[in-house]
């Protein structure tokens, strides 16, 4: 078995709000190999934007925060290594992209100074290798006029457009691994395949680990090797993206493919949506969390949580009563 | 390949002219609207001028020459086009107590050691006041943000003439370690100037620092939560670098609001802190001419701090167009 690039085991991270703890991520583990391209899909408040924050190390501990768990990157424990040894990777090897470019990018610093300050970070870079550098990156996310967009600001270009310069920053010291938290949320739709598409053939290209963070499973499929699904605070399923989208054992992910519009439905098709709504955190008694909102529930679900499980063809799951496959149902399609 | 970089486009030229033209234009109103309410002084305040020279129990005929020789029986309007023009040309009349001296020499003698003692008390503050702004923010709610409030808190309890006077106790009564009441002009000697200004600077400054401090504070914790800056961490950027590079010219704007309102006011308005140091500043100049009704003085003094704050607020103005560069875009 190959050494994972990214291990991950049993991470929780939890919040002490005033309404007592909130466990956002709630024990996730995975392996990510190099070149691999995980997809992790859930809703809002699922946790999956803590987990990429926690994984970078961003989410630091405090007197309200508590981060357990390992992660591993290439044999460094990220949540254990000191600052200096977690800056000189965060940037360099790992690489995150955000959900919101106009307020990811500084408003007042020119593009091409994001782009440089990384390089020379981490780089020995004179300021104008560091500029020929940044306008070579520029190009690569296929910005027209690179060198003119160098000496604009953030406001002066689009959302599409300042996505790219995020990819550019990203990307700018050739990572081995990008966390892509909701890149396209903020875009147009048509906007949003473009720089997908770009983020996939950029990671195929330099053959770089990607975890795609979305809340959209069309974004997912296509686009990842493997897919997980996050629900409070855990992965309740993953899978090989093609057995994932052949079919689902969780009842959650199989309510969200459910309520996937599709194109050639007839008109006026009731949309299929998943009752109910996420579970309060802080709040929560025990059981299975998606059981107030599953239809399959049995009275053990309400009592206790089910354990992340691996199953035989490769799948992990959290579920009491899985839904067994009928046999070449296909839900998954491609946007 | 670096030639390949083009210089990025600037707003074409006769539209940046234009738009300097207009402030200027603005400005120069405002001057106008300004100096006329200063000469409308001498009609508004209680007091005869010619009063004030002769003193009381003069002849009638002595008081009517005095108000030809000061042309008070003129029209209004005509007495301040009079005074305008002359003011243009530097003259802002002769003081009318003994010593009668030229108003503009008195006004050149003050105008200095004030601006001097603004000018470096802000500096002062600044240089104390932004580090302890960031050292705050760097973990809003920790130990070191609550020693720093509680000093912060402490300092804006104790007024100037408290302030001053402890500090003239401990550093030059106990200690000896600065003299007391003197003044060495600048251009006397900068050293002796810098080492006589100490302490009233630092009196001025004490005031100063707390605002500047918890106002910076509350700006950099803010903007430290924004997007960018998590992305700046996210790429591996020291905790200092975000904090000089990232939060801090986003989180000036009401920093520079309020110094500039600081330099305004202190020019006027440091008279505490001159009587203490004996210091022949604005501050005192102006009170002790408005005491002895000695209106070309008060009138020029008034005057000049009036144009310093228009001319302060415009290059305040001026400056957020620098520091923030969406303005900039908002203006073209």
């Amino acid at each position: 078995m190959i050494k994972p690039l990214l291990h991950v085991r049993d991470l929780r991270t939890v919040f002490q709000t005033a309404r007592g703890a909130v466990p956002a991520v709630a024990g996730v583990s995975f392996d990510l190999q190099a070149g691999e391209t995980l997809g992790i899909v859930g809703e809002s408040g699922s946790g999956k934007s803590v987990l990429g924050r926690t994984i970078m190390g961003l989410v630091a501990p405090s007197r309200t925060t508590a981060v357990h768990g390992t992660v591993e990157y290439d044999g460094t424990d990220l949540l254990q290594a000191s600052p200096k040894r977690r800056r000189a990777l965060l940037g360099a090897e790992i690489a995150m992209v955000f959900q919101d470019p106009l307020s990811s990018l500084n408003p007042v610093k020119r593009i091409g100074i994001h782009l440089t300050e990384t390089l020379r970070q981490h780089r020995e870079l004179s300021r104008s290798e560091a500029r020929k550098r940044a306008v070579e990156l520029l190009d690569m996310v296929r910005i027209p006029e690179a060198a003119r967009r160098f000496d604009q600001y953030p406001h002066e270009l689009s959302g599409g457009m300042r996505q790219r310069v995020m990819i550019a920053m990203a990307l700018s010291c050739d990572p081995k691994l990008l966390i892509a938290d909701e890149p396209t949320t903020a875009l147009d739709v048509t906007v949003q395949r473009q720089v997908l598409d770009l983020l996939a053939v950029l990671c195929q290209e330099r053959k770089m680990a990607t975890i795609l963070i979305s809340h959209d499973l069309g974004i997912v499929s296509g686009r990842s090797d493997r897919v997980a699904v996050m629900y409070a605070g855990r992965i309740v399923e993953s899978a090989a993206a093609e057995d994932f989208f052949r079919h689902q054992h969780h009842p959650y992910p199989r309510g969200l493919l459910a309520s996937t519009p599709q194109l050639d439905s007839p008109a006026r098709t009731v949309l299929t949506t998943v009752p109910g709504r996420p579970p309060d955190l802080a709040r929560w008694r025990g059981g299975c969390h998606f059981s107030p909102r599953c239809p399959n529930v049995q009275e053990r679900c309400r009592q206790f949580e089910p354990p992340v499980e691996q199953t035989t063809d490769g799948r992990t799951l959290a579920c009491f009563h899985p839904v067994a496959p009928k046999g070449g149902e296909v839900n998954g399609r491609n946007r | 390949m670096v030639n390949d970089v083009e210089a990025p486009r600037r707003a074409p030229r006769p539209k940046r002219a234009r738009r300097a033209a207009g402030k200027a234009a603005q400005l120069l109103a405002v001057l106008l609207i300004v100096s006329f309410g200063t000469f409308m002084l001498s009609a508004l305040l209680p007091g005869d001028p010619a009063v004030a020279i002769l003193g009381e129990g003069h002849p009638p005929e002595a008081y009517e020459q005095v108000r030809q020789e000061l042309g008070l029986n003129d029209p209004l309007l005509s007495r301040y086009v009079e005074w305008l023009s002359a003011v243009i040309r530097g003259d802002f009349g002769t003081s009318l107590i003994p010593p009668q001296s030229e108003v503009s020499s008195r006004l050149a003698s003050a105008f200095p050691v004030s601006l001097q003692l603004a000018v470096m008390a802000l500096i002062l503050a600044l240089v104390i006041s932004i580090p302890l702004a960031m050292v705050s923010a760097y973990r809003a709610g920790g130990v070191v943000d609550r020693i720093v409030s509680a000093i912060t808190f402490g300092i804006l309890s104790v007024p100037s003439f408290v302030a001053g006077l402890l500090l003239i106790a401990i550093a030059v009564n106990q200690f000896e370690l600065f003299p007391r009441a003197h003044w060495v002009r600048l251009t006397d000697s900068v050293p002796d100037n810098l080492y006589h200004a100490f302490l009233p600077v630092l009196t001025i400054a004490l005031l100063e620092i707390p605002t500047f401090t918890r106002l910076l504070r509350s700006d950099l914790v803010n903007t430290l939560q924004e997007d960018f800056v998590l992305a700046s961490r996210a790429k591996g950027m020291p905790s200092w670098r975000i904090m000089l590079f990232d939060a801090f010219r986003p989180s000036s704007y009401s920093i520079i609001t309020v110094v500039g309102l600081a330099l305004a006011s202190l020019i006027g308005s440091t008279v505490i802190v001159e009587t203490l140091f004996s210091l022949p500043g604005m501050g005192s100049l102006v009170v002790h001419a408005a005491g002895q009704g000695d209106l070309p003085i008060v009138q020029g003094a008034v005057l000049v701090i009036a144009v310093t704050y228009v001319v302060i607020n415009t290059a305040v103005d001026a400056a957020y167009s620098i520091v923030d560069p969406r303005i900039r875009r908002a203006q073209n």
